[in-house]
């Protein structure tokens, strides 16, 4: 009922001189709650980055070995001509099925779109989808951020349709065919009124292949696409054009164009046997990465693929450096925030061996081993270490849970689009536990030197101290 | 509480048996000590000689700066001598190392401080409990010493109170208290009764010298204190940090105190 017990007398001491205990507590509170809700948003940040990432380019690519370093401006030398086969097998594989979520086809082009009878052109990355399985892995949302999915806007079903990236349809001046926003005014049209004239042969190629640059019966705009096929010859498509939409980037904006997946094939492979560029892998779970990776790899050695696979981390360079950059920034601030706690509980412990010499003199003429001593005042900075970072721990929760549900937006840097400003603390355990241990750590190291100095100070002149 | 991990050290710190020894208790044999300030060297104790009968209370007398409390410290085993020889219950203390001298506090060493020394933060009875703990006592024996040590000193009913709430003459109580119930074979206060009132001080030394008798402790006490050195079996005069020719004082009436332990 009475007795003491290992962990009574540590705690006393630190709820002894409670004011002091409270100031160091809250600057651990304060360093806890300032780590764990930076670290929150930079994974957010991350997550978000990823999600957009994995939404549009999946988790895992197969691509013919050496296209993406090589062979991006060639579709016809590195194309996957068996490529429904590999999807097949994907599909069907008894270890793939579960982690996969779509599993879909995509040609990536380069050529130029425009209204030559106008006179407007510009060059653009052509992407042919199949539409409904891009609008399936625009639904990939494994963080659960507060965002609807958000569907391609290339129409399905639509053979002669393509969509554009705002900043095309900007460069082609269909702002007011396709509600562009942010598009000047007054700015020249066209080359009709006046301009030099399109060369002959481009101007008849292009009306060989279609019926002109009228608009459709829907009142949409058409447009001439034209490409390199396989042999070298310029292929040219003309296409109606469904709708623009923002992919959140303006540098993507400015180029991007998406067609149904036979479009791109016709323009590139004409009459040959069509191919694609790459074969999309979108997972259920990012988590599954490694996994998927390995038994695709052996896919590929069996069937004696001349493929390789390369995730969305390779495929999208920026989102490894976006996360090593928030990862120097958490750095520098944890070296920061640790400095102020070490000096913080250090000067708190020192304060306090020195108001206990005494007790420290009557502790050793009991018995009390200079470990025991030791122990003692590095039991207390742990204490106050661990309450303060148990209480910034719980305070950063709320404030989580208060910026997560207050609605906040904000636009990254290099994207045009708004999105949720939340903090992603609980999707793994690394932030608390690190920032927790961190700070732990740096409590346990403050409190060693005055600790130390404790245990030494001699019996004599401990209890002889004022 | 402090020494749960500690290994115990062999048994160099092992006292002689005191009930029935022939041995002193402490036996002090050229011993000098000095105090450096900064390049000074201020001597305290110059060659001491002394020997301390178990079973006895004895008194270390001298004014302020007589050397009294430098050996009383020297025979706590919280000092060293920088020359002379120490055995403390038999045990030749210089041998001993720091842990080893820890030990040995614990197991056979009680003391009684000036300023009572209580650690604040525990009430009496977590305070009297502490040595025992130190001691690794099962709990169950604890409880009954803790109990037995309060009742005692007459402080039972304030065994949940903590220093703070008690009076001086009762903080001593419990600092005695404290000092007696590991049932040690030498107790050691400094200057017991100097920040009491006359009517405590000599409730103090009245208790003192019950329990002393009662336990057959070696009870050795540095003090000016007159009503002291009138209970006392002995008293040792210091002057200059050299040793006087004992006295033997008058012992006054025994003092009855129940059963401790």
């Amino acid at each position: 009922m009475f007795s003491l017990n290992s962990l009574a007398l540590p705690l006393r001491n630190v709820m002894r001189n409670r004011r002091r205990t409270l100031v160091t507590l809250i600057t651990l509170i304060v360093g806890e709650i300032a780590l764990l809700i930076f670290g929150g948003y930079a994974n957010a940040v991350v997550d978000g980055m990823q999600t957009g990432i994995v939404q549009q380019i999946g988790h895992l690519q197969l691509q013919r070995k050496n296209y993406f370093l090589l062979g991006t401006g060639s579709p016809v030398d590195y194309g996957i001509a068996d490529y429904r086969q590999v999807m097949t097998e994907v599909e069907r594989d008894p270890v793939l099925k579960p982690l996969v979520q779509v599993v879909t086809p995509l040609l990536q082009l380069q050529g130029i779109a425009g209204d030559f009878n106008r006179g407007v052109s510009r060059t653009v990355a052509g992407y042919g989808y199949v539409a409904g399985d891009q609008n399936r892995m625009r639904e990939w949302n494994e963080y659960r951020f507060p965002i609807e999915p958000k569907k391609i806007a290339l129409p399905e079903g639509q053979s002669d349709a393509v969509s554009l990236g705002i900043g095309v349809a900007r460069t082609l001046r269909l702002c007011d065919a396709l509600a562009v926003p942010n598009c000047p005014k007054g700015e020249p049209t066209a080359r009709s009124s006046g301009g030099a004239a399109m060369p002959d042969d481009l101007g008849a190629l292009s009306e060989a292949e279609a019926a002109g640059a009228r608009p459709a019966a829907d009142g949409k705009p058409r447009l001439d696409v034209l490409a390199a096929t396989a042999n070298g010859a310029p292929n040219v498509i003309n296409a109606r054009v469904a709708a623009a939409e923002s992919l959140g980037v303006k540098e993507i904006d400015d180029s991007y164009m998406a067609m149904p997946l036979e479009m791109a094939q016709q323009l590139v492979y004409g009459r040959d046997r069509p191919q694609v560029t790459s074969v999309v892998l979108q997972l259920r779970s990012t988590a599954d990465i490694d996994t998927a990776r390995a038994r695709l790899e052996a896919l590929i050695k069996a069937r004696g693929w001349d493929l390789e696979v390369l995730d969305y981390r390779t495929l999208f360079p920026a989102y490894d450096q976006t996360r090593a950059l928030f990862a120097s920034i958490f750095g520098f601030i944890l070296l920061l925030i640790g400095t102020i706690v070490l000096f913080s509980v250090a000067n708190t412990m020192s304060t306090v061996v020195m108001e206990r010499t005494v007790e420290i003199g009557t502790l050793r003429s009991m018995g009390v081993r200079r470990g025991g001593i030791a122990r003692q005042f590095l039991g207390e900075g742990l204490i106050i270490g661990a309450l303060g970072t148990v209480l910034g721990c719980g305070l950063a929760v709320l404030c989580a849970l208060a910026i997560n549900s207050a609605g906040f937006t904000w636009t990254p840097p290099n994207s045009i689009e708004k999105i949720p400003l939340v903090v992603h603390m609980f999707n793994t355990p690394d932030l608390i536990v690190g920032s927790v241990v961190a700070l732990l750590l740096l409590a346990a190291i403050s409190s060693l030197l005055p600790a130390y100095r404790a245990a030494r100070i001699p019996v004599v002149e401990a209890l002889r101290h004022v | 509480m402090n020494r749960t991990n500690e290994t115990r050290q062999p048994p160099v710190g092992q006292a002689e048996p005191r009930a029935g020894s022939s041995r002193p208790a402490v036996i002090v044999h050229g011993v000098h000590k000095a105090y450096r300030s900064g390049t000074l060297d201020t001597p305290v104790l110059r060659g001491v000689d002394l020997s301390i009968e178990t079973d006895q209370l004895s008194v270390l007398s001298g004014p302020s700066g007589s050397g009294k409390t430098t050996l009383l410290n020297l025979i706590g085993c919280i000092d060293r001598p920088d020359r002379g020889d120490l055995t403390v219950l038999g045990q030749q203390v210089g041998r001993l190392n720091d842990d080893q001298l820890s030990d040995f506090r614990r197991d056979h060493i009680g003391f009684v401080f000036q300023n009572f020394n209580l650690l604040p933060v525990l009430t009496a009875y977590e305070n009297v409990e502490y040595p025992l703990l130190l001691a690794r006592v099962p709990a169950d024996e604890r409880k009954r010493r803790v109990k037995a040590a309060l009742d005692q000193v007459g402080l039972a009913a304030q065994m949940r109170h903590y220093p703070a709430q008690l009076s001086g003459g009762q903080r001593q109580r419990v600092a005695i208290a404290r000092a007696f119930v590991k049932a040690p074979a030498l107790i050691l206060a400094d200057e017991p009764t100097a920040n009491l009132d006359s009517e405590n001080g000599a409730a103090i030394v009245a208790l003192m010298r019950a329990l002393q008798r009662q336990h057959n402790v070696a009870f050795v006490i540095s003090s000016h204190d007159p009503q002291l050195k009138a209970h006392a079996d002995r008293v040792y005069p210091i002057r200059d940090g050299r040793l006087l020719p004992p006295e033997t004082a008058p012992v006054r009436a025994e003092t009855a105190a129940p059963s401790l332990v």
